[in-house]
């Protein structure tokens, strides 16, 4: 009686410990090894995703600590944080099949351990052996990890990784997405004109400003229109090679964008500032053969745009009443864009040139489902948020459901010529304002608007679950881009300014 | 002393009525894709977490029914220490699923986290409620055993 009660315990602990390993899976053994000189110890599997949807990458060693990087082609798309005993990252997957190489490599100090990588659901997926592709694969992850620039590298917000830029060339300020954001008071443009009349300095008339100058040298004198137009994407001069490019800040885009490029030539450009020596040190031999130049406003990156989820433009016809009647500037719209957007809560703003005009982009803020902020310091934190307070409804679906975070970046274009986007899509929050300028130059400031130019509001909106590590940028986003600006409440206020205007 | 047979039953409908609601909660979290890509790591924790004991029961019950039904005792204090540390462990298991949606809300800690965080305390009272019911199959006299 005893020894069939024991026989049937143990069929059934058999059949449980079966139900376990059902899982489907892919694993695949590799071995780190040393690949080119100075490249860092690596394994890598060419892997072929069958069709789209989710995928769970997994790297697990004991004898070190793992990391994974996933290359589509020779571009770093995804990379997992470093941990102990077990790296891992969630892929989305739109269109399939498609073929990336996982990395599997060290985060710490060299090893040539034995690592298992863990792909699920099933997926082919094969070593990599080829001599040379190791090699350039070794080189770029030591790039990646171990950047050569000595500026530090932002801690990036919970979830939101920060992009690969191959260099930094600025230090940029540490961002506290689970702080406030700054206290924003909204002030209507009366104000801030009143308030520029009563400046002891004011600015130069803008019909004085429209009169072409030779004279950039001090930094004030007038900017022909023509000149800004022809500027190329990434600020390069289409001008002969070695033309004058303003030193780009870090990549802005979690797509790999062109890496900074460095320049000096003959011309300073619009937003470019000679600079000789740097502060209170001596000013070196060379400075007044060929002065630094400063960048003013850093380049938007990647350009032309990448593609956004929603976007709009914006009719001359539905601000242009707010602007002055006479010698409207860009300087103009960008606080009438600050001013409305300041009314949605928003506080802080990177500013960026683009060709042709400017670009001003918003911070990463989390969203409800219907494209509203969600309510308090939440809206600029990255966690999901929770329950807000208990009802049964919510906490029912809260159990059942997946938690899902809705996040998105808003750009406003102004420039003379329509936005064309690229066809590449974000990977990750690109962290604009962290990289623009806090405002406009002086110099672009004080352009004269005109009717060719064309504002152009891009969505860029990201879907987080609490389950994934990564957020998964919306493509085509859920919401129409008039639905984001008007749950920014950038709609409503140019609305009650108007109906203001007209009362 | 207790009646072996109705013990057994009161333990078995402890065991089914919490793992079947467990079971059924997390089936329906992977129907709507809660987990995700991760909803494997969920049932790998939960399978090894209740499926044992169920077994264990099942087992017993079903070995029972092929054989006499001569009546058989077991000491109370078997029983009621089985039942103790069954229930406590169950209510613990079942309170992981209930209470997360409230936990992430004031902590951020998810499901997942939470699987981590209980581990240490689960697998020593998992071993414990085994050892319980091993003892009270074991014990019970009056069948010739």
């Amino acid at each position: 009686m005893f020894s069939r009660t024991i026989a049937n315990v143990c069929i059934g602990l058999f059949l449980a410990i079966a139900s376990v390993q059902t899982a489907s899976a892919t694993e695949l053994t590799l071995r780190l090894t040393p690949a080119g000189d100075g490249g860092r110890n690596l394994a890598a599997a060419e892997v072929r995703f069958p069709k789209p949807g989710r995928y769970l990458i997994e790297l697990a060693s004991r004898g070190f600590e793992p990391f994974i990087l996933v290359y589509r082609g020779n571009r770093v798309v995804r990379q997992s944080r470093g941990s102990k005993g077990a790296a891992r990252l969630t892929l989305q997957i739109r269109r399939g099949p498609a073929t990336l190489t996982i990395v599997a490599t060290h985060a710490g100090k060299a090893s040539t351990g034995r690592a298992r990588l863990r792909l699920t659901p099933t997926v082919q997926a094969r070593t990599v052996s080829s001599r040379n592709r190791l090699v350039a694969l070794a080189t770029s992850v030591q790039n990646i990890l171990q950047p050569k620039t000595a500026a530090r590298p932002r801690k990036p917000a919970p979830g939101f990784k920060q992009s690969q830029a191959p260099t930094l060339k600025r230090a940029a300020p540490k961002r506290d997405y689970k702080a406030a954001p700054p206290k924003f008071t909204p002030y209507s443009l009366e104000q801030r004109r009143e308030a520029e009349r009563a400046a002891p300095e004011p600015r130069p008339k803008a019909a004085a400003r429209r009169a072409p100058s030779s004279d950039n040298g001090d930094g004030a004198g007038s900017v022909p229109i023509a000149r800004l137009e022809t500027m190329p994407p990434n600020g390069q001069s289409d001008g002969p090679p070695g033309d004058p490019v303003p030193a780009a800040g870090p990549n802005g885009g979690g797509i790999s964008g062109s890496p900074p490029i460095d320049g000096a030539g003959d011309q300073p450009l619009p937003w470019e500032t000679p600079v000789a020596g740097n502060g209170a040190s001596p000013p070196s031999p060379d400075a007044d053969i060929e002065p630094k130049r400063k960048p003013l406003l850093p380049p938007f990156t990647p350009w032309p745009p990448p593609r956004p989820s929603a976007q709009l433009r914006i009719p001359t016809l539905f601000y242009g009443a707010l602007l002055p009647s006479e010698g409207s500037t860009l300087g103009d719209v960008a606080d009438l864009i600050e001013v409305a957007l300041g009314s949605g809560g928003y506080g802080s703003f990177g500013y960026f040139s683009v060709p042709g005009g400017f670009a001003l982009a918003t911070q990463l803020e989390q969203i409800e489902e219907d494209g509203s902020p969600v309510a308090g310091s939440a809206r600029w934190n990255a966690a999901i948020t929770g329950l807000q307070s208990f009802d049964l409804s919510g906490y029912i679906r809260r159990l059942f459901l997946a938690r899902v975070g809705y996040y998105r970046v808003i750009v406003f274009i102004l420039r003379a010529d329509p936005v064309v986007t690229s066809g590449e899509t974000l990977a990750e929050d690109p962290q604009w304002v962290l990289t623009g300028a806090s405002g406009l130059p002086d110099q672009m400031r004080s352009l004269p608007f005109e009717d060719r130019h064309d504002l152009t509001a891009l969505i860029y909106e990201f879907e987080k679950r609490d389950a994934d590590d990564m957020p998964v940028f919306h493509d085509p986003g859920r919401l129409q881009a008039s639905d984001h600006l008007a749950g920014a409440q950038f709609i409503g206020y140019i609305n009650r300014s108007q109906e203001d205007l007209d009362d | 002393m207790i009646d072996f047979d109705r013990a057994k039953w009161r333990l078995a409908s402890l065991w089914f009525a919490f793992g079947g609601l467990i079971l059924t909660i997390v089936f329906v979290q992977t129907l709507f894709d809660k987990f995700g890509a991760r909803s494997d790591d969920v049932w790998n924790w939960l399978l090894p977490t209740i499926m044992p004991s169920l077994t264990l029961i099942t087992g017993v019950i079903v070995a029972d029914a092929q054989g006499g039904q001569a009546q058989r005792h077991v000491r109370k204090r078997y029983y009621y220490f089985a039942l103790a540390i069954s229930t406590f462990y169950l209510t613990l298991v079942l309170s992981i699923l209930l209470l997360e949606p409230l936990v992430y809300a004031m902590t951020g800690n998810t499901m997942l986290d939470l699987i981590g965080q209980t581990g240490v305390v689960l697998g020593p009272l998992q071993g414990l409620a085994s050892t319980a019911l091993g003892i009270f199959f074991i014990k019970k006299t009056g069948d010739g055993d």
